[in-house]
């Protein structure tokens, strides 16, 4: 809708245009102010005309509250004239009748109709037909219902007002001697007619394709008088008669008509629905039902009050269990009632006694879970499994440590039972670098909103993400330092191994004892364990060339890909709630997403390049494109969800993207597509990411390839333009979300 | 210990100075959009003796027997919560001290004021708040953005503003204190193509092929 007038623009003296409402049949129609503040909707006719004017100003004077009052007329500096009215906010009718798509509720259409027969009742009695009687004209502000476009329409000449006003929004409320040119106060009756079938039904009784069509049916077609109740079609009859002589005379009358039929229905102004929604026929068993519907509403209700009386009764006592059986009582009584109502007749009980039921359950299952809280039993649960798990024997795998004692207790031998992948017999702290992240999740869950509770949460994003590292690392150490003491008691024979890199202090008894050694030697005989009883492994790692099958390769990426998503959902997951760091639910589908594919692409690449000559350049150049593509990607979801990352001080302007780009953005918040490609393909190319994805990696989780990961991912963003926040943080959970997920193999199982 | 929070600092300023920006749509109303994470809603207050006196009034100020400061929306982490300093209801339940809002919610205040909160949209943090009793403040109002994030205008059910006969969507983007324009429409402000985005200020107006609105954000 284009409007002639922008905001703020003063056509009057004195009045300034604020928006504008809508474009009626003559003319544009405005909310504007008046210097002092009141407000009042501005008219301009645009077919100035004189007989236009003649009829407002017989209806300047006219006032009735279900009117809206004109206030003046006035002429603008360009000779065009304006009407000052009353604005009336509020819905229009058209959007109520919208907005119920099957009929209003018997008492709305009640209330619709008193307003809009009396406010044209009272412009009968002053010889004026409004003629232009329609939905959109129809308007209720505090309850008061307010017709409006009084004057207007009077003197226009139906061949003129089909050439360049018409719209079809009117031709659905014209009775058929419009068409003609003759007219009289019938014609209201009619409009308002066809405006209360739709109110009951939700559709206009004459529809069609084009103008025409609307009119041709007015003229000759008798109205579907079928999905009205049986009662009302006479009066329908009646109103709707082509022959304005036949038709009842007027408005007032159709609308006693109408009140009388509907009490006579058996409904008052408190019954929602009327019998059409009940679906009884006849009026007496209307009656009874609504009666019985009544009771059964008002008893439910009762038990509701007493019920929230005792609920904030306990609430404020904190007497939950003394409470608890009287609302079990209540409950029970409900049940009872409802029973009994389905007994009789389904159509008793409806949306409104069946809200109320459930507002009681629920007010019940709280006390439920206040007053006993459903404790699991302990006792006997808790300890069953590591009992068991340390009475079994040991696990039917090839035995690691031949010559020392099996630790047969405690943590090694419960983790032992749990599975295949962790449960080679080494140590906690180790082994389990799973559990590790828990404790270090759960620690985070902990301190998380302690920090936002003491006002952390106003520092900003970076500060408490600094704080949460700081927390977590601590975390992690503090947990390594219990689990060395768990092994310790229960494992003393293991020691804990330390550092990463390769064969060391500890390993120094590794012997690569043959190379070419066959399934299953590794773990037999004395001649393979160093001389301490050590075992010894050969040294391999992500370089090792090996064969793999693609059978094997489909089978283990697959099962990645998997764990990535689960992995990226935790790390999302805990972003988003233990940090905040998100500022907006868009933008944590932007980093999961973002995470997601991109570990993909990395896991892809580097499952694909296992075991085959290393040609460090090859991969890193697939890393890169793959890069690439997932700026790309993310780029392009950006612009579909229409987010912008956070940018944190860092411009464009100082990037190397200055050097390079001639096209910055006038928007400096808006991340370009060239950073999301530069920034993704250095980050992966400029990693060796295969140290992560490896199975034969020298531990299945680092911390510290997580941390370089970051840095590289700061000084990335940083040269690109990037947002460095979002640039780190990325970088970081890619490095996380792929060592979780990437297939790894303990030493003793590489060959 | 931290009742001080309670009761939040009135803010002073003149009788004609509105302190929330608001947002003027042909066709569709207007709307405030409130960027503060405490809104305090009370009643008119009186009028100072003195035309240029700064007033106090809360930030939503209702034309209804409202105490002058009634309650306050405070929007945190995960949601928005009613701290009532006067007699209200929440979902038909009595405010005590304060209470959780969800969508839907009807929030009475006083013997008569209703108002409805919605969060609209999923993806946003950002709630409104409709009139449902006939109160409004000294103008009509159609409704009170609390942008959180991002305030979306629509067609659908799903937007923050509803503008029923639009055909693409408008967002407005926080960015602090600023807020930004951003659509897939070619949309203009003032005349100048907005482009992936544009800040907006005072007195812009932004216009598209069946839409246009003017916002205006206070000094």
């Amino acid at each position: 809708m284009k409007f002639t007038f922008a905001p703020e623009s003063r056509p009057l003296d004195g009045f300034t245009i604020k928006r504008a409402i809508a474009r009626g049949g003559f003319g544009e129609v405005y909310y504007a102010l008046t210097d002092s503040g009141k407000e009042v909707a501005l008219k301009l006719l645009q077919d100035n005309l004189e007989v236009e004017l003649r009829g407002v100003t017989q209806c300047l004077n006219l006032k009735h509250p279900n009117l809206v009052t004109l206030f003046d007329i006035k002429q603008d500096g360009d000779g065009d004239h304006w009407i000052v009215m009353e604005f009336v906010g509020g819905k229009t009718l058209d959007r109520v009748v919208h907005d119920h798509a099957n009929g209003l509720p018997l008492d709305e259409v009640l209330a619709w109709l008193d307003g809009i027969s009396a406010g044209i009742g009272f412009l009968h009695d002053r010889g004026i037909v409004h003629r232009d009687l329609k939905p959109a004209n129809i308007f209720r502000e505090n309850g008061i219902v307010k017709v409006g476009d009084v004057g207007l329409s009077k003197f226009i000449a139906p061949s003129r007002r089909s050439a360049h006003t018409q719209s079809v929004g009117t031709v659905y409320y014209m009775a058929p001697e419009v068409a003609k040119g003759r007219y009289g106060r019938e014609v209201d009756v009619y409009s308002l007619a066809v405006i209360l079938y739709e109110l009951l039904t939700g559709k206009v009784p004459f529809d069609g394709e084009t103008t025409a069509e609307i009119l041709m049916k007015h003229l000759t077609e008798r109205p579907n008088l079928e999905p009205i109740s049986p009662h009302l079609r006479p009066l329908f009859e009646a109103a709707l008669e082509k022959d304005p002589q036949l038709r009842t005379s007027d408005v007032l009358e159709l609308a006693r008509q109408f009140r009388a039929a509907s009490t006579q229905l058996g409904t008052s102004d408190d019954v929602k629905a009327g019998a059409k929604v009940l679906g009884a026929e006849d009026s007496s068993e209307f009656h009874k039902l609504h009666a019985d519907r009544l009771r059964i509403c008002s008893q439910l209700r009762d038990l509701l009050d007493h019920a929230r009386e005792l609920e904030t009764t306990a609430d404020r006592d904190r007497g939950w269990n003394e409470k608890q059986p009287q609302i079990e009582e209540l409950v029970r009584q409900a049940r009872e009632i409802r029973a009994n109502a389905f007994n009789r007749d389904s159509r008793l009980w409806d949306y409104s006694t069946e809200g109320t039921f459930s507002s009681l359950a629920a007010i019940a299952e709280k006390f439920r879970n206040v007053a006993s809280p459903r404790i699991p039993v302990l006792e006997h649960a808790d300890t069953q499994p590591y009992e068991k798990a340390a009475n079994k024997p040991a696990p039917q795998r090839p035995n690691l440590f031949p010559n020392s004692s099996q630790p047969t207790t405690g943590w090694n031998a419960f983790c032992r039972s749990c599975g295949e992948r962790f449960l080679d017999g080494r140590t906690l702290a180790h082994k389990h670098p799973l559990l590790a992240w828990l404790a270090v999740g759960a620690f985070l869950m902990w301190f998380a909103p302690r920090l936002s509770g003491a006002g952390f949460a106003r520092v900003g994003g970076t500060t408490q993400l600094a704080w949460l590292a700081f927390g977590g690392i601590a975390a992690f150490e503090i947990f390594r330092l219990v689990a060395r003491g768990v092994d310790r008691v229960f494992a003393p024979e293991l020691k804990v191994t330390g550092g990463a890199r390769g064969p060391r202090a500890n390993d120094a008894g590794f012997r690569n004892t043959s190379t070419t050694t066959n399934a299953g030697s590794v773990y037999e005989g004395l001649d393979r364990h160093g001389p301490v009883g050590k075992p010894v492994y050969r040294v391999v790692n992500p370089n090792s060339v090996r064969e793999i099958s693609w059978r094997r390769r489909i089978t283990e990426l697959s099962g990645s890909l998997a764990t990535a998503g689960l992995a990226t959902a935790l790390v999302t997951a805990v972003l988003a709630y233990v940090t905040q760091f998100f500022g907006s639910t868009a933008l944590v589908g932007q980093f999961a997403v973002g995470t997601l594919i991109g570990s993909w692409g990395l896991l892809i690449v580097s499952k694909l390049r296992e075991g085959l000559p290393r040609e460090r350049y090859i991969d890193r150049m697939l890393l890169a494109g793959v890069g690439v593509l997932v700026g790309v990607a993310l780029f392009e979801l950006d612009g579909w969800l229409l987010i912008d990352l956070p940018t944190d001080g860092w411009s464009q302007k100082q990037s190397l993207l200055a050097m390079t780009s001639t096209s910055l953005s006038t928007n400096p918040q808006h991340i370009l597509a060239e950073s999301y490609v530069a920034f993704f393909a250095t980050l992966f190319f400029f990693r060796r990411w295969w140290w992560h994805t490896d199975s034969f990696r020298p531990h299945r989780f680092r911390v510290l390839s997580v941390c370089l990961t970051a840095i590289v991912g700061a000084l990335a963003a940083r040269a690109w333009g990037f947002p460095v926040l979002w640039g780190t943080v990325w970088a970081a959970s890619l490095s996380s979300v792929v060592q979780l997920a990437a297939v790894w193999a303990p030493r003793e199982q590489r060959r | 210990m931290l009742s001080f929070l309670r009761h939040p600092p009135i803010v002073s300023r003149s009788a004609t100075q509105r302190a929330v920006s608001s947002i003027w749509i042909d066709g569709v109303g207007c709307f405030w959009l409130s960027l503060k994470d405490r809104v305090t809603i009370g009643g008119p207050g009186t009028p100072s003796a003195k035309p240029d006196e700064p007033r106090e009034s809360a930030d939503l100020a209702i034309l209804s027997d409202l105490k002058l400061r009634h309650a306050t929306i405070v929007r945190n982490g995960e949601g928005y919560l009613l701290e009532a300093h006067g007699p209200a209801r929440v979902a038909g339940r009595e405010v005590l001290d304060r209470m959780a809002l969800n969508d839907g919610a009807i929030i009475e205040l006083g013997r008569s004021v209703r108002l409805k909160f919605r969060q609209p949209s999923a993806l946003s943090l950002s709630a409104r708040l409709d009139f449902v009793s006939d109160h409004r403040p000294t103008q009509s109002v159609d409704g009170v953005v609390l942008l959180a994030d991002t305030c979306l205008l629509g067609a659908g059910n799903e937007n923050h503003i509803v503008c029923h006969d639009w055909l693409g969507q408008v967002l407005l983007v926080r960015q602090g204190a600023e807020l930004w324009c951003r659509s897939r429409q070619a949309l203009t402000v003032n005349g100048h193509r907005l482009g992936s985005g544009r800040r907006l200020q005072s007195g812009d107006v932004v216009s598209g092929e069946e839409s246009r609105f003017r916002i205006e954000i206070p000094n």
